[in-house]
């Protein structure tokens, strides 16, 4: 040791082991599994027993063969929703080809518009719906003598809800080609159009696929839409809600479960497939893609683009208008009596404040137990195999219709032999079943970040005698913290307008405002319904302003992440 | 195996190696393997390594040798064989409890951490004063040349003071054994020659115990006091670079050292051997006949012109093919006689007269003491 003295105190360091990768991975498991697979097991089950609780085979399954209604139901589930995402995707894709690969301008204001209706409730563009084609609608003339109240009106509602969502895969699948082979292309003369035909669209068939189903699942699986303008045209989603609180047919309802669970698997399945595939396309040398400045095509789409601009604005802000309205279609004078109903009514009033609170609890639970998940998985702590069960877990609820998994929350924690029992009722169970809900999408981006970090960062670590705790709080967190925070806004907008999930589950005490939303149409007080929508819209808003500001302050903060070398 | 007998013994061993090698070795390891599954990653390894020695472990990629250094640090449970470090055996230790240092190829730098708070990492759950632990900082910083980059982040660093700062913090805690995990691959051709150098330096300046992964040849034989050879999980070959280059143990060595002519041998008599269809002359005593094998020689160990001082004695051959390598060219001639199989010379650029041209005939003889009989496994 000639220029470098040694460390005092070395010698006298016990070394303190660190149990966390043995101890929270199983925990974690058991409070996931309570979450999402216990739940969904117990739906599965009492599909296959009587009212006795006796196995009965496939008897309610025949039963609900027997009833003509039922049938009728399931197929127009299934042809609706897939006439509605082909045209969705129809829509979607000039959109989000608009988007990504021209010069067309004002792309970010596009952009912006199209994800506007992520933020509101299902519902709200089937407000503006019916201000704009129901029975006493401006437009009404436009739909040619057909009713609003039916196919019709699903069709159109449900096409604006999922725009969003394929807008936004659709444009990610776009963006991630490679630019070279557009020059090799090009270096065999191929025109604009064959470059389209020959590149582009094979470059982003996974990304259509992709877009389609997850299209397709949330349409057939959705509640709000058919309750408001489905009229006397049945889905599963609805049949289920009046199998099971009209008629109090639990084991009937366990059968449209499954019969809404097993095509939503279908199509995630093929999500997944498609995703991998996307995956494999796309190499760490890639070149990214210019955009090309082609002027007639770029007019067009931006006339395109203008059009479903437009539609979108014009549906929200008829619903925004319809809301602010005195008395439709009689006193058109503007003024704000639906919404002092909200603040005067004390049952209303108690459902904003349950929303926020099943928001904030969300985000707080969902996020730290997302943080929790995506840090064991994406580090590779504790065993091998409890991992893969998290991960499994983990990954499930992304397939699971909402109104499947409430269902299943029923059966599950109303089994008075449940010790979890007392939950029952709670706005704990909600916000859990929320957080189960929505548990997918944000612990990826929690993994997907982690899996950044290079794995040998941890290795240095333990080497410098710092095991997985002191570098989660130490390396890890910091370089999450801007992950979390949109996670809390991802979590805290989803409560805010979810509404299947939670219609098994809420009480007069517990019910949140977007089931209000869902009672005030039942009441025929469409007013109100929609002011109520426009409500949960701003919040939303306010959401995703906070978290996009405390997100940029973050980074801002953190001097590390600025490139100066 | 030269360690554990002169710990009892009052005979000293000669020392074989360039190091210093003290009585017992500080690092030992004994019949180390270790399974991923099926496949055998590292078969039965026994190697000693004598305290302030920097060693190189050398093989292709797949050979076992990361795996090697992570069984050495921990990372990974060997599924039988022995680790002592220091006289103590540490195999079943957790890598926390051990005594090391590790650099990583990819640096693994905390992006969130300065240099400075890097090197610290290590320090914080030390009973250190402030005071001592910017002292302690401020002299590692100083140890790999960082000193004016104390307050700069990974991403604001060039890879080579990426590399110093990983360095740094490998040695923030005073470890007995510095582990390198093929430290220098990432970066460019010329940072990596000048770090390379001044890694030796440091090494020898502190003189702790290093063993360095590494696939490139040239690197292991500049820096190392003795290198290990590793192919499929197993060791070919330890020694000096010299040793190892002059005289390999088998002909995987031999070309994964550098390039070799492998002519195939078909007899032996006295110290004349035939091969590839050529007569050669060994130089040094007979060789025992009759064992099959290839004999070998280095591209610049070939004569060419009109000198013919031994070995292939009156072999005529064609350049078949040529290739300029800036400082040397590179020949491949094909002999003029029945079935002879073709081989690599390389000739210094420029050199006395003129160089033979493509379609030559040259002329072609190799150095008696530069030929050398191999197995394909030693």
């Amino acid at each position: 040791m000639a220029e470098i003295s040694a460390v005092s105190g070395m010698a006298a360091r016990q070394v303190r082991p660190d149990p966390t990768g043995q101890i929270v991975p199983p925990v974690l498991l058991v409070v996931l599994a309570t979450a999402t697979l216990l739940p969904i097991g117990a739906l599965l089950v009492r599909a296959f027993l009587g009212k006795d609780g006796a196995f009965v085979g496939l008897d309610n399954f025949l039963r609900y063969g027997a009833e003509p209604g039922l049938v009728i139901a399931a197929w127009n589930s299934l042809s609706l929703s897939m006439i509605a995402t082909v045209i969705a995707m129809a829509l979607a894709f000039p959109f989000a080809y608009a988007l990504v690969r021209t010069a067309m301008p004002g792309r970010g204001i596009f952009r912006l518009i199209a994800l506007l209706p992520l933020l509101a409730p299902s519902l709200l563009p089937a407000f503006g719906m019916v201000y704009l084609f129901g029975n006493q609608g401006w437009l009404k003339g436009w739909l040619l003598g057909e009713s609003l109240y039916g196919p019709v009106g699903i069709v159109i509602a449900s096409v604006f809800y999922v725009f969003p969502h394929a807008v936004l895969i659709l444009s990610a699948g776009l963006s991630a080609g490679d630019q070279r082979h557009y020059e090799a292309a090009r270096a065999l003369r191929a025109g604009p159009w064959r470059r389209f035909v020959t590149v582009t669209l094979p470059s982003c068939r996974y990304a259509a696929i992709s877009a389609a189903s997850i299209a397709f699942i949330l349409i057939f699986t959705d509640f709000g839409i058919p309750s408001v303008v489905g009229g006397s045209t049945n889905v599963l989603a609805t049949d289920i809600y009046k199998l099971v609180i009209g008629r109090f047919d639990f084991e009937m309802g366990a059968v449209v479960g499954v019969l809404l669970l097993l095509p939503a698997v279908v199509a995630y399945g093929i999500d997944w497939l498609a995703r991998k595939s996307q995956r494999a396309m796309i190499t760490g040398k890639s070149v990214p893609i210019r955009a090309e400045r082609l002027p007639l095509r770029d007019l067009m789409l931006f006339l395109f683009a203008t059009l479903v601009a437009v539609a979108i604005l014009g549906i929200i802000g008829m619903a925004i208008f319809g809301s602010l309205v005195k008395f439709w279609p009689y006193n058109l004078s503007l003024g704000l009596q639906n919404y002092e109903r909200l603040f005067t009514d004390a049952d209303e009033f108690r459902a904003l404040g349950n929303s926020l609170i099943l928001a904030f609890g969300t985000a707080l639970a969902g996020t730290g137990l997302v943080a929790l998940s995506g840090w064991l998985i994406a580090r590779k702590l504790g065993n091998g195999m409890v991992r893969n069960g998290l991960q499994g877990v983990a990954m499930m609820p992304v397939a699971v219709p909402g109104l499947v998994l409430g269902l299943g929350y029923v059966f599950f924690f109303n089994n008075p032999a449940n010790p979890l029992h007392a939950l029952q009722g709670s706005l704990a169970l909600i916000i859990l079943c929320t957080v189960a809900h929505f548990y997918t999408v944000p612990h990826l981006m929690v993994v997907n970040e982690l899996l950044r970090l290079d794995r040998e960062i941890d290795l240095a670590a333990q080497a410098l005698r710092i095991g997985p705790a002191g570098t989660a709080r130490r390396i890890h967190a910091p370089v999450l913290l801007p992950t979390l925070i949109d996670v809390a806004g991802y979590f805290f907008v989803n409560a805010m307008t979810t509404v299947s999930a939670l219609i098994f589950l809420f009480t007069a005490q517990t019910r949140p405002a977007s089931i209000a939303v869902i009672n005030l149409v039942e009441g025929s007080r469409i007013g109100q319904a929609s002011a109520f929508a426009v409500v949960i819209m701003a919040l939303s808003m306010v959401a995703a302003a906070i978290q996009l500001t405390l997100r940029h302050l973050v980074i801002r903060a953190q001097g590390w992440r600025r490139q100066t070398a | 195996m030269a360690g554990l007998a002169t710990a009892f013994s009052v005979v000293s061993e000669p020392v074989t190696s360039g190091a210093a090698a003290i009585a017992a070795p500080y690092l030992s390891l004994v019949g180390l393997t270790k399974r991923f599954g099926s496949a055998v990653v590292v078969r039965d390894v026994n190697l000693d390594v004598p305290r302030g020695e920097l060693l190189c472990i050398l093989g292709p990629s797949g050979c076992g040798k990361t795996t090697l250094l992570r069984l050495i640090a921990g990372f990974e449970a060997a599924d039988s064989g022995s680790i002592r470090q220091a006289g103590s055996e540490i195999s079943a230790l957790p890598p926390e409890a051990r005594d090391f240092g590790i650099v990583f190829q990819s640096y693994a730098l905390f992006p969130n951490r300065s240099a400075a708070r890097n090197i610290g990492f290590g320090l914080e759950t030390l009973p250190l004063s402030r005071t001592e632990r910017t002292a302690r900082i401020r002299e590692l910083l100083a140890l790999v040349g960082l000193e004016g980059h104390a307050d700069k982040y990974p991403s604001q660093l060039s890879g080579g003071q990426q590399q110093r700062v990983a360095l740094a913090r490998a040695l923030a805690l005073s470890p007995g054994l510095l582990l390198l995990d093929e430290p220098l691959s990432a970066l460019d051709a010329n940072v990596r020659a000048s770090l390379r150098d001044e890694l030796r330096q440091l090494q020898r300046r502190i003189g702790i115990t290093s063993i360095m992964v590494t696939h490139d040849q040239q690197e292991a034989l500049s820096i190392a006091d003795r290198v290990v050879v590793m192919n499929a999980g197993r060791i070919e070959q330890i020694g000096t670079p010299a040793e190892l280059y002059q005289r390999p143990a088998n002909l995987f060595v031999a070309r994964f050292l550098g390039e070799v002519n492998a002519l195939p041998v078909t007899s032996i008599s006295g110290n004349i051997v035939q091969a590839g269809g050529h007569a050669f002359r060994l130089g040094g005593s007979p060789v025992p006949g009759g064992s099959a094998g290839y004999l070998c020689f280095r591209p610049s160990a070939v004569r060419i012109g009109m000198e013919a001082a031994g070995g292939a004695a009156g072999t005529r051959g064609r350049v078949s093919s040529m290739a300029f390598l800036g400082d040397r060219l590179r020949l491949e001639i094909q002999p003029e006689i029945q079935n002879g199989g073709p081989f690599v010379a390389e000739i210094p650029f420029p050199r006395f007269g003129n160089p033979p041209g493509l379609g030559d005939h040259v002329t072609v003889s190799v150095e008696p003491d530069q030929l050398f009989l191999l197995d394909d496994h030693g």
